[in-house]
């Protein structure tokens, strides 16, 4: 599950011209850590909803990759 | 009606009421009911605007009927990107729109937060993939994008080079700052235009006034940003190009002057027809 992860967060970097990263971890922060902008945040949700058949947002924001793993 | 055409600033109210309104219908809501998870207001952000008039503004007559028509589609919850368009007999207009939500902070227009709506049911259709006018706001704004291309028109992105001209704006309170305080999106284009021909009725040759010549055949806004009403601008001509005998291709940029932090990038083709 966790490498299915890295892949999705990696296809949304590659969206948006970043260079993929080889692992994740949950303390990482989707903004400073992985240079996810608003867009890319709101792109990787979508593929997460879909991936995982949930609501991501439903429990409020995510800010880390810890607050994706809980909810997936 | 506006120097002899379809007044842009017009147009863009207009766009941005249908698609402001096409939300709101999606949600089954008003505009002033909008509000996050935790109850704050939430406004329309404009993202990006890309207008392509056909043959251009100019072909709209006065007292011609024209028809408005639009859809709407999401990408999650808080991504709009509208296609809304004007016909009339003789000249089609299409305005693509792209939105997000932001939640005002009441002291500083720079500091505009996102938000989401709170929601339990959307009518609005959902994408399953970011639309193009989305993915490339996002390389452009990244600095990943080397070129923007729209059907034959190509625009550099280049902004390291000396700009070709680059003028102060003072802002008109009246006109450019909305009923929030908040600088008006239908405000950009027309801050654009306006320091645009400064620069093109210094030029020689050119037999009449720039705005009373060349007339808006495409139009793309990037916002990137917002400014407070006492703030001043400036804006930068980065690219002027001759695409024939009657239109020129032209690359621009606004900024504040508060931090120098660009605040849009805009994208014109004129054409004298």
């Amino acid at each position: 599950m966790k490498t299915n992860l890295l892949d999705i967060v990696n296809r949304v970097r590659k969206n948006s011209g970043i260079k993929p990263i080889s692992e994740i971890q949950p303390e990482m922060n989707l903004k400073n850590d992985l240079e996810l902008d608003s867009i890319s945040i709101a792109e990787l949700v979508v593929d997460l909803d879909l991936a995982y058949n949930t609501n991501i947002l439903a429990d409020g924001m995510i800010v880390t990759v810890g607050d994706i793993v809980k909810r997936i | 009606m506006a120097l002899g055409a379809l007044s842009e600033n017009w147009l863009f109210k207009e766009l941005g009421d249908a698609h402001w309104k096409m939300i709101c219908d999606g949600l089954n809501t008003k505009s002033y009911n909008l509000k996050n998870d935790t109850h704050d207001r939430l406004y329309a952000t404009f993202v990006r605007i890309q207008l392509d008039s056909r043959p251009s503004l100019k072909a709209f007559r006065e007292n011609a009927e024209c028809h408005l028509d639009g859809e709407i589609e999401r990408f999650g919850n808080a991504m709009y990107f509208s296609k809304v368009t004007l016909k009339s007999d003789e000249a089609i207009a299409t305005g693509r729109l792209m939105t997000t939500f932001s939640v005002r902070d009441l002291t500083d227009n720079t500091k505009l937060a996102k938000g989401e709506p709170e929601v339990s049911h959307n009518m609005v259709a959902q994408v399953t993939k970011l639309p193009q006018i989305g993915s490339e706001y996002r390389l452009l704004k990244k600095k990943v994008l080397e070129q923007l291309v729209f059907d034959d028109y190509v625009f550099d992105l280049d902004m390291n080079t000396k700009p070709i001209f680059e003028m102060s704006y003072n802002l008109n309170p009246y006109y450019d700052i909305n009923g929030v305080n908040l600088l008006y999106f239908a405000a950009y284009p027309i801050i654009n235009d306006f320091c645009e021909a400064q620069y093109f009725n210094t030029l020689e040759n050119l037999p009449s006034r720039w705005e009373q010549s060349y007339y808006t055949t495409y139009k793309d806004v990037f916002y990137y940003a917002n400014c407070n009403p006492s703030d001043q601008l400036t804006y930068r001509l980065h690219q002027c190009k001759r695409l024939d005998t009657d239109s020129y291709l032209v690359s621009s940029s606004i900024s504040r002057n508060s931090d120098d932090a660009i605040i849009a990038r805009v994208f014109s083709v004129k054409t004298k027809k």
